[in-house]
This record gives C-alpha cells, sequence and structure tokens, in this order.
C-alpha cells in the first residue's frame, strides 16, 4: 500500500513544493527525486501521481478508482522502470520500450507517469537515449527520476529534470515506521539508530546480525592495529559473501564515525557506541582524529571497490587492513619524531 | 491543465534571442544572409546554452517563406510547424536512441528525395555523440556530398566522441557556456513578463547554481515560481535550493586553517542537522576554497570573483593568515575526496572525516623559506665557528675513515666465506696469505655451510688440482687448500675464515671462540687455543668435553686431517681477539655518529628546521 502525499513522512519541504505545484497547475514535465535512500523517494513518486490522476480532485482521495489501481500497482498510466530482474543496470531496451509508452496518450487516467529507479541505475547509452524524450515528452506526461546517488547522473539528464530534494528522516520517525511494521520497541529503536534516517539502512541491519558485525569489526580494526595483523586478516577471510561484507563495512564506517567524534571529544549520537560499552572506550584511546580519518578513507575505499568495481570482497577488506596499518606505521614514525 | 515549463516557454525563437553565444549567431546570420551556408553543423557544448534551440532557428531561417534569412517570421506555415514540431522537411532524431547503422540507413534512404513544402531537407540529429562507429561511417559519404537541397545540423554535449572523418565534413561551432550575469539579465526579462519581483542577491543565487546553463537556471526559476509568490526573497532561493549561507563556509575554512578539527566536526554535524544536502555543501565548500587559493594567489587583485565587497574583505584576510602551499593542500584534499563524497551513500562521514584529516596537518612551510633560512644560517656561520675550514677539517676526515674502516673487511675477503658473515674484522690486506700459498693438491674445503660465493673458483681447482694456477682464487682458498699439509704453521688468516665456517655452522661455538686467540705455536694439526686468564668462564666452557670433540671434528674436516685441540690460559693483553675488534669496530661507529650529529651545519639544520637526526646512515 503506498501512502498519499499527506503521509510521506519528514519531507515537509519536498511535498509542501509539489502540493504548490499541484495547486497552481505549475509540475514540471520532470522531475528528479534525490537524496539518501530510503527515505521516501518512491513512495512520494507514486503519491503524486495518485494526486494527479485521482478523479476525485487534489491529493489522491485514496477511494477512487484511479487511486486504488495505483495503489494496487495496476494503473495503465503509470509504469515503474526499473533494472531487469537478475540485473544492476537499466538498459537502452527498457528506457525506449518507456519511451515509447510515455509518447502515448494516457489511456483511462489524467496523465502518464513515467517512474525510473534508481535512474542511476541506467547506464550511458541508456541515460542518452532518455534525453529527448526526457526534454520534451508529449504535454501532459510526467517523467519521474528517483535516485539516491544523483550526482553520478548525466549532468545533461540532471539539467532536464527539476530537482526535489528528500532528507534523511528523524530517528523517531524510522523507529515509528519500524514499529508500525511490527518490530518490537528495544530492537526498532537500536536499529533506528543504526539507520541513520534511512528505514532501508535501518532494515539491513537486523539486530540477531548486529553483534556478530561488530564482532567482526571490532576484530578487524584491533588486528589492524597489532603487530602481526593475523587476527584482522582471519576475519577478512570471513567476508567472503558481498552483502555481509558490505554490511559489516558499513557498520564499520559507522563505527568509525562515532569514534572520530568520540575522539574530537563530541558526544555520542548513535546507540552503537552504547552497546558496544568498554571495547568502544578501549578503541578510543587507541588512535588519534587523524588516524581515525584516514581509517574512514581505506574502509571507504573497499566499500566501494566491493559495490561499484566488484571486486571480491575478501581482497578488498584485506587491502584495507594493509592500508590502515601502514598508516598507523606513519602514524609512529611521526610521533617518534616529534619527541 | 498541462504547464509547459519556462525552458521550454522561453525557448528563443530568433538569432538575437539567443543569450551569450553571439560568436555563433552572428556567424550563422551572416552566413545567411551572404547565402554561404554549409550543408552539415555541429553544435557543440555543455547542457543547456542553446544547441538544440538553435538548430531550430537555422532550420526556420532556411525555410522560413520569406527566403533564407536571418530573421526567421514565426507566423509562416513553415515557422509554424517547426515551432510545435510537426515539419516535414525538418526530420528532428534522437541520435541516442536510433544510433544503429540501420538506423543511417533509413535516414539515408530518404536523402534523395526533394523537401516537400519548404526548400531544404534538414536533418538535426541531436545526441550525435551516441551514434555509433559503423553508424557514423555509414554517414561519411551522404555527409561529404549530400544533395543541395540537404543540410545536416548536429547537437552533441561530447564533441571528442564523434570521429574526425565526420568533423573534417561539417562546420563546426562551439557554444559557451553563459556568464552569470548574462542569465541573471533574461531572468530578469523573464520575471517582468510574468510580474514577479525578486531581490538581486535572490537572482545571484540562482545565476551562480545554474553553473552556465540557461536551461538548469529556467528549471530552478520554475521551482522557485512554482511557490506562486510575487516576491522572492534570497533566503527563499537558499532554503528551497538547500544553498549553505556563506558565513558557515568562512567558519569552515577558518577552522581549517586554524587546526581544529573538532570544530570543523561540529559545523558538519549541525549542517546535517538542519537537513542540508551534504555533497551540495561540500561543493560549496570547495568553491569556496578556490576562492581563497585564488585571493591568495592573486593578493588584493580579486574583483573577478563576482563577490560582495565585504565578502572579498574576509577572503583576503583569510588567505594572509596560513601560507599558500598551505591553501593549496587544503584544496587538493577537499577536491579529491569530493568525487567520493558526492558518490557514497555515506556522504557526512567522509566530509567529516577528510576536513578532520586536513585540519590536523601542520602547517606547510614552503621549501623557498626552508633555502631562505638555510642561507642565512650560512651567513652565520663563520661568526660561530671561526675559520670554517679547521674545523671543518677533522670532520671530514672522519666522515671519511670510518667509512673505509667499514669497507676494507669486505674487500679484502672478497670471496672467502668471511664476506658473507656480518662480522666485519679489519684485517691487514693480503699480505701473508699470498706468501702461504704453495702448490697443492685435493680439492678445495668444502662444507655445507659453505656460501656460494667459493664457487667460481671451485671447477678450474677441482680440474686440475692447482690452486696457484687460478688466478681467481682468494686467499682465503689458498690458505685452506694449503693447510692440507701437515703440521704447517696456522696463520691469521685462516684462523679466521675458519671461525666464518664456525659460524655459519655452530654458531653459539663460534662466539665462545670468538674471546679467544691462537698461539703462535698452533699449527694445523695442533691447534692451541689461548683465553685471558680473566676469562676463565669461556675457558671452561670450551675444555668441556662434548664441545671439544666437536670443536676438533670441525677443525678436522675444515683442514682435512685430524686435528688436536688444547686450551691455554695466558695474558692476551693487547693482542686483540675478535670480538674485541668487533667492539672496537662498533665503538668507531658510535663516535662518527656522534661526531656527524654535532657538526655545526647539521647542528644548523636541526635548529633551522626544528627537527631532530633520529638516525645517522654511514654509506659506504
Amino acid at each position: 500500500m503506498s501512502p498519499r502525499l499527506a503521509q510521506i513522512k519528514d519531507q515537509d519541504a519536498a511535498v509542501s513544493m509539489l502540493r504548490r505545484a499541484l495547486q497552481h497547475d505549475k509540475l514540471h514535465h520532470a522531475y528528479l527525486f534525490e537524496g539518501p535512500k530510503g527515505v521516501g523517494k518512491l513512495s512520494c513518486a507514486r503519491a503524486l501521481a495518485m494526486a494527479i490522476n485521482c478523479s476525485a480532485g487534489d491529493e489522491g482521495c485514496g477511494e477512487c478508482i484511479h487511486c486504488r489501481k495505483l495503489q494496487k500497482g495496476n494503473h495503465p498510466d503509470f509504469l515503474e522502470l526499473g533494472p531487469p530482474e537478475g540485473k544492476r543496470n537499466i538498459l537502452i531496451d527498457g528506457v525506449r520500450q518507456a519511451e515509447d509508452w510515455i509518447r502515448m496518450r494516457p489511456h483511462e487516467g489524467a496523465a502518464r507517469i513515467l517512474v525510473i529507479s534508481p535512474a542511476d541505475a541506467m547506464t550511458e547509452s541508456a541515460a542518452n537515449a532518455l534525453l529527448k524524450t526526457l526534454e520534451e515528452p508529449r504535454k501532459g506526461n510526467y517523467i519521474i527520476l528517483v535516485s539516491a546517488a544523483s550526482s553520478s547522473l548525466l549532468p545533461t539528464v540532471r539539467s532536464r529534470c527539476q530537482s526535489v530534494r528528500f532528507r534523511a528522516l528523524s530517528r523517531d520517525t524510522v523507529r515509528q515506521l519500524l514499529c508500525a511494521m511490527g518490530m518490537d520497541a528495544n530492537e526498532a529503536e537500536l536499529l533506528a539508530s543504526f539507520g541513520r534516517g534511512s528505514m532501508e539502512m535501518a532494515l539491513q541491519h537486523r539486530s540477531e546480525e548486529v553483534a556478530g558485525r561488530i564482532q567482526l569489526g571490532v576484530e578487524i580494526l584491533e588486528g589492524a592495529s597489532s603487530r602481526l595483523p593475523v587476527k584482522a586478516l582471519d576475519a577478512a577471510a570471513r567476508l567472503r559473501d558481498r552483502g555481509e561484507a558490505i554490511a559489516v563495512l558499513e557498520l564499520l564506517l559507522m563505527m568509525m564515525e562515532e569514534l572520530l567524534h568520540a575522539r574530537a571529544g563530541m558526544a555520542a549520537q548513535s546507540g552503537l557506541a552504547h552497546k558496544m560499552g568498554d571495547i568502544f572506550l578501549r578503541l578510543q584511546q587507541g588512535g588519534t582524529v587523524s588516524s581515525a580519518a584516514s581509517h574512514v578513507a581505506a574502509i571507504n575505499r573497499a566499500l566501494t571497490s566491493i559495490q561499484r568495481n566488484n571486486m571480491n570482497p575478501q581482497l578488498a577488506v584485506e587491502g584495507m587492513i594493509m592500508s590502515m596499518r601502514s598508516r598507523q606505521k606513519a602514524d609512529f614514525w611521526s610521533r617518534i619524531g616529534a619527541k | 491543465m498541462s504547464y509547459l515549463v519556462l525552458a521550454r516557454k522561453c525557448r528563443p525563437t530568433r538569432f538575437s534571442e539567443v543569450v551569450g553565444q553571439s560568436h555563433v549567431t552572428q556567424t550563422l546570420a551572416n552566413a545567411i544572409r551572404m547565402d554561404r551556408v554549409a550543408h552539415g553543423f555541429l553544435f557543440s557544448g555543455v547542457r543547456g546554452v542553446g544547441k538544440t534551440s538553435l538548430a531550430r532557428i537555422l532550420a526556420k531561417s532556411l525555410n522560413c517563406t520569406d527566403g533564407p534569412t536571418d530573421n526567421p517570421c514565426g507566423v509562416c506555415e513553415s515557422c509554424k510547424t517547426i515551432a510545435d514540431g510537426t515539419a516535414v522537411d525538418v526530420i528532428e532524431i534522437d541520435g541516442a536512441s536510433n544510433n544503429s547503422v540501420e538506423d543511417i540507413r533509413e535516414l539515408r534512404e530518404t536523402v534523395p528525395y526533394r523537401p516537400i513544402i519548404g526548400r531544404f531537407k534538414i536533418y538535426v540529429i541531436d545526441e550525435v555523440h551516441m551514434l555509433s562507429v559503423s553508424a557514423f561511417n555509414a554517414l561519411l559519404k551522404t555527409l561529404e556530398e549530400p544533395p543541395p537541397h540537404v543540410k545536416f545540423i548536429f547537437a552533441t554535449t561530447e564533441p571528442h566522441k564523434i570521429p574526425n572523418t565526420i568533423l573534417s565534413r561539417i562546420q563546426r561551432y562551439d557554444f559557451r557556456r553563459i556568464s552569470a550575469s548574462a542569465i541573471i539579465g533574461r531572468i530578469k526579462e523573464i520575471l517582468e513578463e510574468e510580474g514577479i519581483h525578486a531581490e538581486d542577491a535572490a537572482l545571484a543565487i540562482v545565476g551562480r547554481e545554474a553553473d552556465g546553463s540557461m536551461r538548469d537556471a529556467l528549471s530552478i526559476l520554475d521551482q522557485v515560481l512554482a511557490a506562486g509568490e510575487k516576491h522572492i526573497t534570497a533566503e527563499y532561493v537558499a532554503q528551497l535550493l538547500g544553498v549553505v549561507g556563506r558565513q558557515t563556509y568562512f567558519e569552515l575554512s577558518r577552522s581549517l586553517i586554524e587546526h581544529t578539527p573538532a570544530r570543523c566536526l561540529e559545523i558538519v554535524q549541525e549542517i546535517d542537522r538542519q537537513g542540508f544536502d551534504i555533497p551540495t555543501f561540500s561543493k560549496g565548500l570547495l568553491e569556496h576554497l578556490r576562492n581563497l587559493v585564488v585571493a591568495a594567489v592573486c593578493g588584493d587583485d580579486i574583483d573577478f570573483l563576482e563577490l560582495p565587497k565585504e565578502e572579498l574583505a574576509k577572503l583576503r584576510q583569510q588567505a594572509k593568515a596560513t601560507t599558500n602551499d598551505s591553501l593549496h593542500r587544503i584544496f587538493k584534499h577537499v577536491s579529491q575526496a569530493h568525487e567520493e563524497i558526492a558518490r557514497s551513500s555515506f556522504p557526512k562521514i567522509l566530509l567529516e572525516a577528510t576536513l578532520a584529516r586536513v585540519a590536523d596537518l601542520g602547517d606547510l612551510v614552503p621549501a623557498q623559506e626552508i633555502v631562505q633560512r638555510l642561507e642565512s644560517l650560512a651567513r652565520q656561520l663563520p661568526a660561530t665557528a671561526p675559520g670554517g675550514s679547521p674545523s671543518q677539517g677533522p670532520e671530514k676526515k672522519n666522515f671519511n675513515n670510518p667509512v673505509a674502516e667499514v669497507n676494507r673487511p669486505s674487500a679484502g675477503e672478497r670471496g672467502t666465506a668471511a664476506a658473507s658473515t656480518d662480522f666485519a674484522a679489519p684485517s691487514a690486506p693480503s699480505a701473508h696469505s699470498r706468501v702461504s700459498a704453495p702448490p697443492s693438491y685435493g680439492g678445495p674445503p668444502s662444507f655445507d655451510g659453505m656460501p656460494k660465493s667459493t664457487a667460481p673458483s671451485a671447477p678450474p681447482l677441482t680440474g686440475w688440482g692447482m690452486s696457484n694456477a687460478n688466478p681467481h682464487s682468494g686467499p682465503g682458498e689458498a690458505s685452506a687448500s694449503e693447510a692440507t699439509a701437515p703440521g704447517a704453521p696456522l696463520c691469521k688468516r685462516e684462523w679466521e675464515s675458519m671461525l666464518a665456517q664456525l659460524a655459519l655452522k655452530l654458531p653459539a661455538k663460534s662466539s665462545l671462540l670468538e674471546r679467544a686467540n691462537f698461539s703462535d705455536k698452533s699449527t694445523t694439526s695442533r691447534i692451541i687455543i689461548q683465553f685471558d686468564k680473566t676469562d676463565a668462564f669461556t675457558a671452561g666452557q670450551v675444555q668441556d668435553r662434548g664441545m671439544m670433540a666437536d670443536l676438533e671434528r670441525f677443525f678436522g674436516e675444515f683442514f682435512k686431517q685430524p686435528v688436536a685441540l688444547q686450551v691455554e690460559m695466558c695474558d692476551l693483553g693487547n693482542q686483540s681477539t675478535l670480538a674485541q675488534q668487533r667492539l672496537k669496530n662498533q665503538e668507531a661507529l658510535r663516535k662518527m655518529e656522534d661526531a656527524a650529529k654535532n657538526h655545526p651545519v647539521i647542528r644548523g639544520f636541526e635548529s633551522a628546521l626544528g627537527g631532530k637526526i633520529s638516525k645517522v646512515r654511514l654509506n659506504k
């Protein structure tokens, strides 16, 4: 059940902008919904489609035939284009079909609405193929691009869209949404703090898995700073699964952020430090602001090579450990030099 | 109900309406007026600067009922149909969607037919860079010599992807980015038409955010106007576009310059709390840092930055607070990280880490300044150390001597077992090894632990049994083979090479013997080992029965004959054992290091650069 425009949480700026455009009949023919993942961009695109097509007028009543069809996902004038099954990219064929589709007059509603999500998954040729349609679609039809990595879109695509920025949800909202999904209150609280304002991220770290991932992360961090990195490399050897490796590295990044803040003397933000307890204190005293910062860079590099370049996760993590170590060595020598 | 966005509504329809591309419009208008219109054009430039618009204007100009004109009427049938995209003679093709060679072949088939209504048949291929290589090649012949009634107009943002063979057949026009002031001027006109008033500062933000593209500017304007307000303030625009106040950037750059990482983190935290987009913020920061670098490099002459006066003053002030090199470095780090920040799903952490690391770096001292400090130091030197040369003389000698000392053993013992062990016993050059070189039979001594360095000299020896015949045979070699003669007196060279062998095979035992010397009366069959009488403990260890037996067996193998060992206690006095020599060597090295460290020049370096000598390395 997709929510109505009024039910989109925490996106007041975006929603009110769209509402005003609806009221003044000034909807742009192409929107780019950009912002962190899992904050309601796609839901909002569906809600906008409802608002445009609703036969009862303003914001999508949820009762009329159009609203109900849209909510069920079987409205003939609404198309969601995503990567084909088992693929990571939206290919040119998909875009061409969608272009043919949006060139038509609406079948029964007021307008055809094409949603491309995630828009950054379009290959270069697919994105280029979209350009002409994106600039001048059939009068009255709308295209909405949804992207959590909008800066990797072609500038020519960006320039043809009106951008609508979505922001991270508040922790409270994430907690409430998790509770509404039937989650236990304590678990919802913890996951909300991991989620950093994103439902998708919150759901990625189920609490029964979190403890193990924290453990692995700590082993990597401590192992990397010990004389022999056996423990860390051992941990890396356990990260053969791509999804798991990404989850652990993401958790590690959050951990490093907390450490960075703690070492700079700032208050803890998430429940992570609290959950880790003494271990966190130990890690906090085990390095400087600067070393935490360079660890962040190393972790991000590994994460990027796994996510974007499809590198073997174990290799990526091993490389990360080694670069953490070389940084520590540099730190050590600069300390000796300073004395 | 549908609303036509400004970017489409305000598409220019005459050459004179195209903003900021006078170099193109002027040329094209003149070409039409003088009837010198080429048959192929390429319009290239960044997004939203008027390529497609100008292609349509050109098409109208050529096909307008009033004859080819540089000022199309806009009311005739041809102009109207081109404007709403239904003209039969103007074929606008999406090059990205129709990029295959089949598409181009289809196009070519239609080329020979004359236009239906207008004067020319005009093919506009937009996004032409996406054509495949074979599609481009299929076009070549047609493009070189099209029928007189055909014109081609290509538009692209990426002209570098177009083959040279195509480029050479058409006229290329590069469109410029549109300056902020030109964009602002155009926006003002549009707003006047719409009857809306806007603050200058608000327009300035739109102009800056548009980044050289008119379409971007109009999209932003649409977004601003969507609110339906009649009076637009800068504050409203900044909030709508998520533009962070300049004050924040200044504060952040100050904490970078003043090395306060914690403050940087606080600022980012605050920005995040207020819901600003971190990649956008990072881009803004990068621009601000760029302005700072410009201010540092250009000094007072930075009015071209198009910023308010008070901001320019602040820029200058901040730029003066640190060195240019430090600013460059801050910029470099942030710009390197920006790409990652923009693409990552954790932009905040990355930005924080980058800022924390940059703020934590020490100030850079320009190399020039270091040279200056050194020069001033050099000028002071004669004053502190009168008569520079005498004080430098001994130092220099000190530098050279130890180096030679370290060198000598390995040079003297090249090719022997001792050379590969690391104990550095200075020994007299091969004087007595030459003496002890009568011809000998029997192969060279071979042990398991024998280093390879003896191997090159081995084959001739075994082949001829004549060590003397081999000019390469090292001194140690010669003495060892000579020693097979029973009862020959033991020489120092043999003793040392034997200990070296022992050190390889039985290191524990060799360390004991290193504290001893051998008696003059020793022969190769009867070795008398002398210990200092103060060293009875070591002597006692050697005299242990098992130990003596081991050593005798080892020496026996070395000399290829039974050897009897005997231990003697005496006053070695000044007679040097290997252990003592090693100590002496170490002492000499230490002295040399001290001398290097205390040299006035080095001292000068230390104080001038504020560093400390952590390690002295001796070169060979």
